[in-house]
């Protein structure tokens, strides 16, 4: 929890952060100062559990396992079931966060909206509950009464191998690809030294994100709102009432931001996603000044919830997990004027007041689209067409029982919809997205089961596999709750200069392609495929240093090292798997002459043409952009 | 031997840079790109008319210049990097700012500026010596305008505003574009595509970016150049000056599948990307490899001392990178300081003094001092008044300008009341801005070679302004 400055370690100077290395002050003022304090009739703090509700039981000694199934063989090109494979792979770069054999199979077998149904039933995995394991196995407290920021960078390594092990491995696919999308719209991130070393608070915003994931969008942004990690990121806590005398009036981060990126955005908007303009062709500002000033005043009052005095300063694991708790003295309690001229009446509650804040913005005609068209981009594509997000919106208005807000519907209707599935054939030229870095790699990593590395521990002992993927961002690029602001990795208007600009069309991923990091991330993906085959990379058995940030994981390729034999047998299992069978005649002759002209005399002779394919095929422009 | 390896590198680069240059001839900074592979003849036709603009307006320089922008995101409060210390203003200052504003004998002091004393933030002891020896100037309370601003016109409507004023990424896009349409292109980007025709190398783009995409540097042909402080990787594994046939071999595939012709813009923006990355990375290596590393010590843990430190060691390979006129980004973050306020501003302002004093002593030591200019930006300043930890979004701010041709020691603009409900505030201590984001940007363009003819392109409000030169920049 870090008013504190802390030194942010890193692994490597080679980090394309912008970020800044402070060094510790201790401030008189943060320590407990009596006075002023008061403590409130909300119920005492609760102890250490995960407070976002769970829709599942927790199941017992907490860890996922590499998916080493061997993968069913996949239709030929020639088959009567390719078409359906091909649109399956479309479905799951959308949905999950990559396709494999088995997922193929089973989705061909039930179908895409019973899969989804499967998915929203599939039970959650939660990544406190595995951080706080994986704390234990290494000698960590997880939640320690004070904690030790020597230990931050480590213990958010440990976090990290818990995200990717959760995407690669996890069966809730669908929630965790969703909840990765929330997290570019709800953003926190730990780049600054804002929550340094608020690892568990990250891992439980994450939870809460995907717990909300199918659940009501109104009760994920009150969660939102009174987590304590956004109320740290977006000095939320600890905002006090105005205070003449000083000068000090109401911090207006939280109430800004949480229109302009969070619900409604800036302008007015039709159902379709478009601005609505006024007589004088001008767009509608959906707030001014005013309207934050008012909103800033809801947000006063709230602090840590396991502090007992306002002033108090805390450095407890259990306050960066349990929502903030209101202190009504430092609430501002007079009256509010909120969007389209709602009224809060003075002398109501904190709890009351957040409700009616929340409520008045949920109840925006705005959010329909706003959020919409922004999780079609995440997931989907980055134009969706102005029917495709009006029919979202819609979905997102009335989920056809009146329910308001259903985020279930709303994520099965963007995935089914008739542009999700056949955009690619409607509008060829410019339907899908870039793929984000992690997507991109994700994507690899569950094609061909990856396998983690173990890790040697501090005391000796060796970990299980783990996915170590920290440094994602000086590699790639992209680091999950990494972003370099609350506006994301990237704007969801973003347009790069040239062809897409002067075309109008957004295409957000771009805003972080750049020739710097187009090349790392290529460099990477090499280093993630030569010789990382289970069989090849024996150096990784003694396990990798603990404070290691980045190590590419094994990769199973039996399969394909099986078909290297016949290389055009090899590029049409890779075409399905990774490309969705798009990938284009001309590149795939291209390729095939190339395989063809390799060695191919043994078995050593067949995974290099395996490497060699793999590389030159992931580092296409066709298997960096999701269509 | 540093030369003749230079030499030699560049006679076995020849022939493979001559395909690249004709491959990407556009591509990394004249027009639309290698897209034109499948681009529609009407893009062709408009690339082509581009490219003939391009070359009518060819300018040529007999000199050095570089522009270094040090964008400080999310707003910098400079209102604490700049305070008043003569007893009246002092005590507005520190009435209004309550338990943010600094103690009045820490200030360090800059002299008089209208009759008025005033201090820098005490971390900043490198850039107040900067300022002493005359190579620092201060510009007051810029901010984004369209046209001038009163009180009174604010509060009536009856003044052209910026669009969003107080947003983060809105403000960002205006002082960077210094435009309010729905496509913009930046100020420096709109320089670049006047002014890249000066430099024999056709193939880097004018522009250079250490932060990646920005709109600044962002025109028309012009974009930026993205690199990074630690500066060019090369491709793994695609080397095509290999000494091993099968990695020649290898890179030649994947030359061929980059240049495929593709329909989707998507993977063709991405095809034109990797390839212009491709042959600019061996462009700069060469030509850092063969310049000689600056001495000059620069801060360890300061990402901005890095950045600054490679951009220093672009220009002092000018010569192998024949270009005469250059510009650099660089954003770096955690100026949106609406929390704890008190504690971060002095490691935010000593990050910034100590970068920009060790740029600044590097310039001097490879002779550039006066070819070479940085100036801050920042989305906007902050309110005077506190919100109990912090500030919250402003408007108007200071900013420095750090170079031998700057006319240092002064400040220049005029400053505001910081008495809270002043005229010059419009709520809560946002402060109107008295001089605009284009007046500063044209006083440092035409330093750097636009001329009078070019200035309504890419400082299209200035018309608006009685001054459209304020006098930071020497003759």
């Amino acid at each position: 929890m870090h008013k504190l400055f802390a030194l942010f370690h890193r692994w490597s100077h080679l980090n394309i952060e912008v970020h800044h290395a402070v060094f510790c002050v201790l401030v008189a003022s943060l320590f407990a100062c009596g006075g002023g304090g008061e403590s409130t009739s909300a119920p005492a703090p609760q102890p250490s559990v995960p407070v976002e509700p769970s829709p599942t039981p927790v199941p017992q000694h907490y860890y996922l396992s590499p998916d080493l199934s061997i993968d069913p063989t996949l239709p030929e090109p020639q088959s009567t079931t390719y078409q359906q494979a091909a649109d399956a792979v479309r479905f799951l770069q959308q949905a999950s966060f990559g396709a494999n054999g088995g997922q193929i199979q089973h989705l061909m077998n039930i179908g895409t909206s019973a899969w989804i149904d499967e998915q929203i039933a599939e039970p959650q995995n939660k990544h406190l509950l595995m951080l706080d394991e994986r704390f234990k196995e290494i000698g960590l407290i997880p939640a320690p009464v004070i904690e030790d920021d020597a230990d931050g960078y480590y213990r958010d390594i440990q976090r990290s191998d818990v995200w990717w092990e959760v995407a690669l491995w996890g069966k809730d696919q669908l929630r965790q690809r969703v909840a990765f999308a929330l997290s570019q719209i709800f953003v926190i991130s730990n780049v600054s030294d804002v929550l340094y070393n608020d690892t568990r608070g990250i891992a439980n915003f994450q939870d809460l994100l995907a717990t909300h994931a199918f659940g009501n969008y109104r009760d994920l942004l009150k969660a939102v709102t009174l987590n304590p990690m956004m109320g740290e990121y977006l000095s939320m806590v600890r905002n006090e009432k105005a205070n003449p005398d000083k000068n000090i009036r109401p911090d207006e981060n939280y109430a800004r931001e949480v229109m302009q990126l969070f619900s409604i955005g800036l302008v007015e908007l039709e159902l379709d996603g478009s601005v609505r303009l006024a007589p004088n062709n001008q767009p509608i500002a959906t707030y001014d000044q005013t309207r934050i000033k008012e909103l800033a005043r809801v947000f006063t009052g709230f602090n840590f919830a396991t502090l007992t005095q306002w002033w108090e300063w805390t450095n407890s694991g259990d306050s960066e997990i349990l929502p903030m708790k209101s202190f009504s003295t430092f609430h501002d309690s007079q009256q509010k004027q909120l969007l389209n001229g709602q009224v809060l009446s003075a002398g109501q509650s904190p709890e009351q007041d957040i409700d009616n804040a929340i409520d008045n913005l949920f109840q925006h005609a705005n959010v329909a689209p706003f959020i919409s068209q922004q999780l079609i981009q995440r997931l989907v594509t980055s134009n969706p067409s102005p029917a495709y997000v009006a029919r979202i919106a819609t979905i997102f208005n009335d989920n056809g029982q009146g329910v308001r807000g259903d985020m279930a519907a709303v994520i099965k209707g963007i995935l089914l919809d008739d542009d999700a599935r056949n955009g690619h054939i409607n509008q060829s030229d410019t339907f899908g997205k870039l793929k984000e870095p992690v997507l991109l790699m994700a994507q690899l990593w569950r094609a061909f089961h990856a396998e983690g590395v173990k890790v040697k521990n501090p005391d000796g002992s060796l970990s299980r596999e783990r996915i170590r993927f920290r440094g994602s961002d000086r590699e790639t690029g992209q680091r999950p709750y990494g972003s370099f602001s609350v506006f994301n990795f990237y704007r969801p208007d973003f347009q790069p200069p040239g062809e897409i600009k002067e075309s109008g069309l957004l295409a957000p991923e771009f805003q972080i392609l750049t020739e710097s990091s187009i090349i790392a991330k290529t460099n990477f993906l090499s280093n993630a495929i030569y010789y990382r085959d289970n069989n090849d990379a024996d150096w990784l058995a003694e396990g990798i240093g603990h404070n290691w940030d980045v190590v590419a994981p094994k990769l199973n390729l039996q399969t394909e090292f099986a078909l290297a034999k016949q290389p055009e047998k090899l590029l049409d299992r890779l075409n399905l798997l990774l490309f969705a069978g798009q990938l284009p005649n001309v590149l795939y002759q291209e390729l095939l002459s190339y395989l063809q002209s390799l060695p191919n005399n043994n078995t050593y002779d067949q995974k290099l043409v395996t490497f060699e394919a793999l590389y030159l095929l992931t580092a296409s422009p066709e298997f960096s952009v999701q269509r | 031997m540093k030369n003749n390896k230079f030499f030699n590198d560049n006679l076995m680069h020849h022939s493979r840079r001559q395909f690249l240059r004709h491959a990407l001839y556009g591509c990394g900074s004249l027009a639309l790109g290698s897209s034109s592979f499948a681009a529609n003849a009407s893009q062709l036709h408009l690339a082509g008319a581009k490219l003939q603009q391009a070359s009518h307006a060819r300018r040529g320089f007999d000199d050095y210049k570089a522009l270094v922008c040090i964008f400080l995101y999310g707003g910098n409060d400079a209102f604490n990097m700049v305070v008043p210390t003569s007893s009246t203003e002092y005590n507005d200052y520190k009435s209004a700012r309550q338990g943010l504003a600094l103690e009045q004998s820490s200030l360090l002091a800059l002299g008089k500026h209208n009759n008025v004393d005033y201090g820098l933030h005490p971390a900043m002891a490198g850039l107040k010596n900067l300022f002493d020896t005359k190579k620092m100037a201060l510009l007051a309370n810029v901010g984004a305008l369209v046209e001038p601003v009163s009180q009174i016109a604010y509060q009536q409507n009856k003044v052209l505003l910026p669009p969003q004023l107080f947003s983060h990424n809105d403000q960002q896009i205006y002082l960077q574009s210094l435009q309010s349409a729905s496509k913009p292109t930046g100020w420096l980007g709109r320089a670049g595509d006047l002014l890249m025709s000066a430099n024999d190398n056709q193939q880097l783009s004018m522009n250079i970016s250490l932060s990646g995409n920005n709109i600044m540097q962002a025109g028309q042909n012009v974009f930026p150049y993205s690199m990074d402080a630690s500066g060019v990787n090369m491709l793994s594994r695609l080397n095509n000056d290999s000494t091993e046939q099968t990695e020649l071999n290898r890179a030649a595939v994947y030359q061929r599948i980059l240049q495929q012709q593709r329909s989707h813009l998507f993977t063709r923006h991405f095809a034109n990307t990797q390839q212009r990355a491709w042959a600019l990375a061996s462009t700069v290596n060469d030509a850092l490899a063969v310049t000689s590393p600056i001495t000059t010590p620069f801060p360890a843990e300061n990402s901005l001392a890095m950045s600054l430190k490679m951009i220093g060691q672009m220009i002092a390979a000018r010569g192998n990178l024949n270009v005469s006129r250059q510009t650099f980004f660089i954003g770096i973050g955690d100026f949106d300081t609406h929390g704890d306020q008190v504690n971060r501003q002095p490691a935010l302002f000593s990050m910034l003094d100590e970068a920009i004093t060790a740029f600044y002593a590097a310039t001097v030591e490879l002779g550039m001092e006066n070819q070479v200019t940085t100036f801050t930006a920042s989305d906007f300043g902050r309110t005077l008044s506190s919100n109990g930890d912090g500030t919250d979004h402003g408007w108007g701010s200071h900013q420095l300008m750090v170079g031998g041709a700057v006319t240092g020691g002064q400040i220049f603009g005029n400053m505001p009341t910081l008495a809270l409900n002043s005229p010059d505030d419009i709520g809560e201590g946002r402060i109107i801005p008295t001089t605009s984001m284009d007046q500063y940007g044209a006083t440092l363009g035409r330093w750097f070679g636009l001329q009078e003819s070019d200035m309504a392109d890419v400082y299209p409000n200035l018309h608006n302004f009685n001054r459209s030169d304020l006098g930071f920049m020497g003759a």
